[in-house]
């Protein structure tokens, strides 16, 4: 059994005007990076969030491993969502003590390593860090653990070139070989060279699945190239 | 993991918990002062002929008791606040994208949440109690110590007293007072945690509107509150017309059964409420 993450009919609306994800079904494999990308308001980041247990779905079922959205998955699932959602407050290394308490596959020595080859004292608390070291903080969390799934909600949104390139070198370097990795964006041409498969999204449906390689061979474009073909105005 | 949920939500309270703790010993220290002002020190010397016209310092003398009490409710209510803001912060703000994605169920979660918080609100009002109790004690034992008694002593005349004023009333009234007594000690020990699952329910009801969501939160307060206070009076005046009151035996039997049936109604409210907000984070939850 090779399905990783395996979405049936999925439909998420907050009145009958908003459907922001429509009667998606689409099963992904193990072992693949895969970019989800889509406009703004495409519905990225619903879908990630009903993955993650944050969004009761409307309508369909979500199951990871086999399993249906739950405690099970969230031990195998690491998360990373667009914003900063740790409190600023507290110490890097209580932040460490947490996720070691309750995430079976974080390894505190690796996430220290990652702070120490970015000069981030651990003993400082996250609100005295810059907006992008907050950012790669967070990173550095979830890709400390050995998950099956990683599920990257804009990890290079709003931080500038050096840093993008950190973040996608931390991303490749770091995360399990069996591991699917999902990485939402808009910001394609960044991350294109690391992407295994797409997943196109528009008004909350999906407009196409497919892997990097056959979009370069049946249409002879890049990715990025490609979407601006597809989602022109 | 239940364990360890405990263990972070405390870390995560007991900052703001500990201060108001400190404040509390800052607040008695204050009513302390009160009972400097002459008036008292004439109060004890002679009960019955001391002056009786006030100085601008037994005035302030009043004021500060005055303050004392509005502190002290202060402190209560300073908690109540802190702890619903802390549960709507970490539960439904940024912050619960982290507790929300921990492999634990939502029914250990809820339950540390709601555990800690009452845990607070009891110890920030046996706090309360304390506060007031050494100033009782120290106002008694200042007032009557030209009398001959030692603070432990007045403390040991009252319970004496009130120990054998049950014992009369128990006897020759028909009155339980040992389960009165009872009662009181399970209330005050309960209250603080049904107090914060009535709390938490009304924010988790907040969280089923689309919108403005905080001030859904506090009219849903508001309405649990209306709600039950309205349906205990229900209550009380259904129980109320099966009596005719035409003995003293009678009415306490009233008052046995409002009892009772209080209790009832507020242990019922706050399973509803913890249900409330069990369903909300497993079936309803819509991270924003």
């Amino acid at each position: 059994m090779n399905e990783l993450v395996e979405i049936v009919g999925l439909t998420k609306s907050y009145d009958a005007r908003n459907v922001a994800v429509n009667n998606i079904t689409i099963t992904l494999p193990k072992g693949k990076i895969v970019g989800l990308l889509g406009p703004n308001g495409s519905g990225k980041t619903t879908l990630i969030k009903m993955m993650n247990g944050l969004l009761t779905p409307s309508q369909g079922s979500i199951r990871i491993n086999g399993q249906p959205v739950g405690v099970e998955t969230k031990a195998h699932v690491a998360y990373l969502p667009d914003r900063t959602y740790l409190s600023g407050g507290k110490r890097i290394s209580q932040i460490l003590d947490f996720f070691c308490d309750f995430y079976a596959d974080f390894s505190k020595e690796k996430a220290l390593e990652m702070l120490s080859s970015l000069n981030i004292d651990p003993t400082v608390r996250l609100k005295t860090l810059s907006k992008g070291n907050k950012e790669k903080v967070q990173l550095i969390l979830v890709m400390s653990r050995q998950a099956d799934l990683y599920v990257l909600d804009e990890p290079i949104a709003g931080v500038d070139p050096a840093a993008r390139d950190y973040i996608l070198r931390t991303i490749i370097n770091n995360y399990n070989p069996n591991a699917t990795v999902i990485i939402s964006t808009h910001l394609i041409g960044d991350i294109e060279q690391v992407l295994d498969e797409v997943i196109f999204m528009r008004f909350g449906h999906l407009v196409l699945y497919t892997s990097v390689d056959n979009i370069r061979e049946q249409h002879g474009k890049s990715v990025d190239a490609y979407f601006r073909e597809v989602f022109a105005c | 993991m239940l364990g360890k949920l405990l263990k972070h939500e405390w870390k995560g309270t007991c900052k703001v918990g500990g201060l108001i703790l400190i404040l509390l010993a800052g607040i008695t220290f204050f009513g302390w002062l009160a009972f400097q002002s002459p008036m008292w020190n004439e109060m004890a010397g002679d009960s019955i002929e001391y002056n009786m016209a006030f100085s601008i310092l037994d005035l302030m003398s009043i004021f500060t008791l005055f303050a004392y009490m509005f502190l002290l409710l202060g402190a209560v209510v300073g908690i109540m606040i802190y702890l619903a803001v802390h549960f709507y912060q970490t539960m439904y703000t940024d912050e619960g994208y982290l507790l929300h994605t921990l492999p634990v169920t939502k029914g250990r979660l809820l339950f540390s949440k709601v555990f800690i918080g009452g845990l607070w609100m009891l110890i920030i009002l046996i706090g309360v109690y304390t506060s007031m109790v050494a100033l009782i004690s120290f106002m008694m034992g200042r007032l009557l110590a030209p009398e001959g008694y030692t603070v432990w002593g007045i403390w040991e005349l009252f319970f004496g007293e009130l120990g054998e004023a049950i014992l009369m009333m128990e006897k020759e009234l028909n009155f339980k007072g040992t389960v009165y007594l009872v009662y009181t000690i399970l209330t005050m020990l309960s209250s603080p945690f049904i107090t914060m699952i009535v709390v938490f329910g009304a924010i988790s009801m907040g969280q089923l509107f689309t919108k403005h969501r905080v001030l859904m939160a506090i009219v849903c307060y508001g309405g649990v509150l209306l709600a039950n206070g309205l349906v205990k009076s229900i209550v009380e005046a259904i129980i109320a017309t099966l009596y005719d009151f035409s003995s003293f035996e009678k009415v306490m039997s009233f008052f046995d059964r409002n009892l009772i049936s209080g209790t009832i109604l507020s242990v019922l409210f706050a399973a509803v409420m913890y249900f409330v907000s069990y369903y909300v984070n497993t079936r309803k939850l819509n991270m924003e």
